[in-house]
């Protein structure tokens, strides 16, 4: 078997949201919006694929926004503004299961969709598929919101590990664990068939 | 299908399938109106300061110092200045000798459950800062299409005589001095069904005398030159620059420290900023410094001759001074590329005056037992207790701030209060939640759904250790800029000991196991990793009440008789009994609360005296000199400082 090629680093936008913008951002509007059409989609997505509803993803983005804004001018460390905002979503997320009393959705679908439309273009039967939704319905919390913060989200393994309050090496190797576990399944399902 | 078809391509599919992912158009330009609206508003309450009449009045000030210098010495010429212009938080530089006036009382007006309400106004020469609020204005917005409902016109002031102030870069125009009334117009909040033509009347009173203004200190302008290059080991001797601190406010938490970069050879080059800078202090740490939006326009200003202005907010409390200001630049030349130019790191030291000469830590030789039986009922009043500032819960439950000889200010009806050494930050629960205080601008904020039963300021204001939700033993970290859970710790039935100095690892106790008494264990915030630092020897086994002293030297914790208090020092030895009163037969002496000064130079304690059941007595011990006072003051001591 050969790995998954997770641990090379992938050109992410926060390697594009420079320090600078983020200084301006802080006084000037325009650098304000400038840092939010970059930053939109990836936390819409990452809300998205913690509570699995359009409506509620978007109601916690307006959420994490209004707050970056009301507290982005005493930010100390503008470097570190990709995971202080996925911070505060998260934390967004977590307040709203809290407040709305709501059962964490074991919410695979987006990794669902990314594997099963790979597979789909090489003719997986519909076992296959099955036991592929089966295992990812036993992930973890933790590990799901690794593979959200990476893969929709696109942050960087360090950034991620500040998110999370995690060292870098811990994030790169849990992320790298999952991954092999999913395709080491894969291989036994296919063997099976 | 084999495991080689899906190497290298979860990752691929994961991206592919992100972009289906999508926030809806409508919701992405709507949620961009509301952030622009919302980026007038809390500029208006953050950074109103866009025009510049206080910074003119500044470099004129400046010009008036450097040509009256020569005639009558600085002493002279600097204590006239500053007493010309102060800092309002919020609101920014102001001369100090003209009318302020701010708004009588907040005024709100409700229609179709739609509210506005303003809530404060300063008014001053040059400008007048209004901060407004609006509120329930979704429940209407929903009803129209969300990217078309709200309103982009922007609010203005109607005066007296028909004069109409128009709002821009988030303040007004100066009221004249003759007008003590104002309308606050808001043409419309949405359009489509909200109603439209909100008009708010505002009454105006001057500020009271005790309106608190900081001093804004004009710095004798002595330039201070350091480069060195970012890619080279040795510095670029051609490319130089020099640092003018030309202003310091001190507030209660903070230096606002002003100044400009330039050029050596003025005119030939430029000077811009090429990435973040960094503060670091005498120990090396990395310092969290801010800036108030209201004197963020200073920020990083080109100026005549090349130079670059910078403001700094530094925090006092956990600041070991002298800073160093580390400033990336690129210098150019005319007809030069800044980016093409390599980047450099400006470089300046700085401490205010008083900071000179820190405080020595007192050291283990100078420390043994001050109160004992002996002397408990005998101690003197303290010498100078008018001239401390404390903070207390009374036997009432009220939350009290004793500010010098101000007396006593209530924040609150409190059930637990933890602040910051300094006192500048003050948190506290009651019926309404958490409450964060700031006692700078005295504003608050509070966190209704949260209730906890412990709390432990860092040093620097910046986080809170609150034992939230004491169901599921859960001790979380809260950063109070955004009001945000940074961290949980994963312990169980730890209780919090206090803080590193810069604010990096939090001190947690957890019952040992050894029978030594409670472990003390530090919690790298920054790593998320444990260790054990020290078992706290004969620490009671109930209340070990331990905390950590804000220079970080000592750990103080109460012992397993009835009234006695240990402190050990932290880099590990001995512990000394400091107080010691044995248990006597009937109704012994008991300690109920202490804390340290926020010099660690002394403890603060209260004590239920022998033979007494209730009645309290506060008892001050400063450690260097082993004297011990009584204070005039009742309740549980929270905090104290000169």
């Amino acid at each position: 078997m050969t790995n998954l090629n997770l641990t090379q680093e992938i050109p992410t936008r926060s390697q594009t949201a420079n320090a600078p913008l983020v200084i301006r951002a802080m006084t000037d509007q325009t650098a304000f919006v400038e840092l939010y059409q970059i930053w939109v989609r990836p936390v819409y997505r990452f809300l998205y694929s913690k509570v699995s509803d359009h409506e509620i993803a978007e109601d916690l983005t307006s959420q994490t926004f209004m707050t970056i804004l009301e507290s982005i001018h005493k930010l100390r460390d503008a470097d570190r503004f990709a995971p202080w905002l996925f911070r505060i979503a998260r934390n967004k997320a977590t307040d709203y299961f809290r407040k709305n009393k709501r059962e964490r959705l074991v919410d695979n679908d987006w990794v669902w969709e990314a594997a099963s439309v790979e597979m789909q273009t090489h003719s997986v039967s519909a076992e296959e598929l099955i036991a592929l939704r089966q295992l990812l319905a036993g992930l973890s919390d933790l590990e799901r919101e690794l593979l959200s913060l990476r893969f929709l989200a696109n942050l960087r393994y360090r950034e991620i590990g500040r998110v999370l309050g995690k060292p870098e090496s811990t994030i790169k190797k849990t992320i790298y664990r999952v991954i092999a576990q999913i395709q080491r399944n894969m291989e036994k399902e296919n063997e099976r068939n | 299908m084999n495991a080689t078809d899906l190497d290298n391509r979860f990752s691929e599919a994961a991206r592919a399938y992100r972009n289906k992912i999508n926030p809806n158009e409508a919701f992405v330009l709507q949620l961009e109106r509301e952030l622009k609206q919302s980026h007038n508003r809390v500029t208006s309450k953050h950074r109103p300061f866009i025009f510049k009449p206080a910074w003119a009045a500044a470099m004129i000030l400046l010009l008036i110092a450097a040509t009256a210098l020569a005639g009558f010495g600085p002493e002279k010429v600097f204590a006239k200045i500053q007493k010309l212009l102060g800092y309002i938080p919020g609101v920014g530089l102001v001369e100090r000798t003209q009318l302020i006036r701010i708004l009588k009382e907040p005024v709100s007006l409700t229609r179709d459950e739609m509210t506005v309400m303003v809530s404060d106004a300063v008014l001053t020469a040059e400008k007048t800062v209004v901060d407004y609020h609006i509120f329930n204005i979704k429940s209407q917005a929903e009803q129209n299409d969300p990217a078309e409902s709200l309103c982009q016109q922007a609010p203005y002031l109607l005066l007296p005589d028909g004069r109409q102030l128009d709002f821009s870069g988030g303040q007004f125009g100066p009221i004249p001095p003759e007008f003590d009334t104002a309308s606050f117009v808001l043409p419309c909040l949405a359009k489509g069904e909200a109603p439209g033509d909100w008009a708010i009347a505002l009454t105006f009173v001057p500020a009271p005398d005790d309106y608190k203004i900081h001093e804004a200190i004009m710095l004798q302008p002595l330039p201070e030159t350091t480069i060195v290059s970012d890619s080279e080991p040795e510095p670029e001797a051609s490319a130089e620059t020099e640092f003018v601190f030309t202003q310091v406010i001190t507030t209660h938490d903070s230096y606002i420290l002003y100044g400009v970069i330039q050029p050596i050879t003025p005119n030939d080059t430029a000077i811009q900023i090429a990435s973040v800078p960094v503060i670091r202090d005498a120990d090396d740490t990395l310092i969290s410094y801010s800036v108030d939006p209201a004197l963020a326009d200073g920020q990083f200003q080109p100026q005549p001759g090349g130079g670059i202005s910078f403001v700094f907010g530094i925090p006092i409390a956990g600041t070991v001074f002298p800073v160093r200001l580390e400033i990336p630049v690129r210098v150019t030349a005319p007809g030069q590329l800044s980016d093409q130019q390599p980047m450099q790191i400006a470089c300046a030291s700085w401490q205010p005056e008083q900071a000179a000469q820190p405080v020595e830590a007192v050291s283990s030789s100078e420390l043994t037992t001050c109160v004992s039986n002996d002397n408990l009922l005998s101690l003197g009043e303290h010498p100078d207790a008018s001239a401390l500032r404390t903070l207390a819960i009374g036997a009432d439950g009220s939350l009290n701030l004793h500010d010098r000889s101000q007396g006593p200010i209530t924040l609150a009806q409190a059930s637990i209060a933890s602040s910051t050494p300094d006192l500048s930050h003050i948190a506290w629960v009651s019926d309404s939640g958490l409450t964060v205080y700031s006692s700078a601008d005295e504003k608050s904020v509070q966190f209704p759904n949260l209730n906890p039963e412990a709390l432990s300021w860092s040093p620097d204001g910046r986080l809170l250790a609150a034992h939230v939700n004491p169901d599921f033993a859960e001790r979380a970290i809260i950063d109070i800029a955004s009001g945000e859970t940074v961290l949980s710790t994963r312990l169980s039935q730890e209780q919090f000991a206090g803080w590193s100095t810069n604010g990096d690892t939090l001190y947690l106790l957890i019952p040992g196991s050894s029978g030594e008494g409670w472990l003390l264990m530090s919690y790298d915030l920054a790593n998320d990793k444990y260790q054990e630092v020290a078992y706290l020897k004969h620490s009671s086994p109930k209340r070990p009440m331990a905390q950590i002293s804000a220079d970080g030297q000592w750990i103080g914790y109460h012992g397993d008789t009835q009234a006695s208090l240990y402190l050990m020092p932290l880099a590990g030895g001995q512990a000394i009994k400091i107080i010691d009163v044995p248990v006597q037969m009937i109704n012994p002496a008991a300690i109920t609360s202490w804390a340290w000064s926020a010099d660690s130079q002394s403890i603060t304690v209260n004590l239920i005296l022998p033979d007494q059941t209730e009645a309290q007595t506060t008892i001050v011990v400063n450690l260097r000199g082993c004297q011990a006072y009584t204070l005039p003051y009742q309740g549980q001591i929270l905090g104290i400082s000169q």
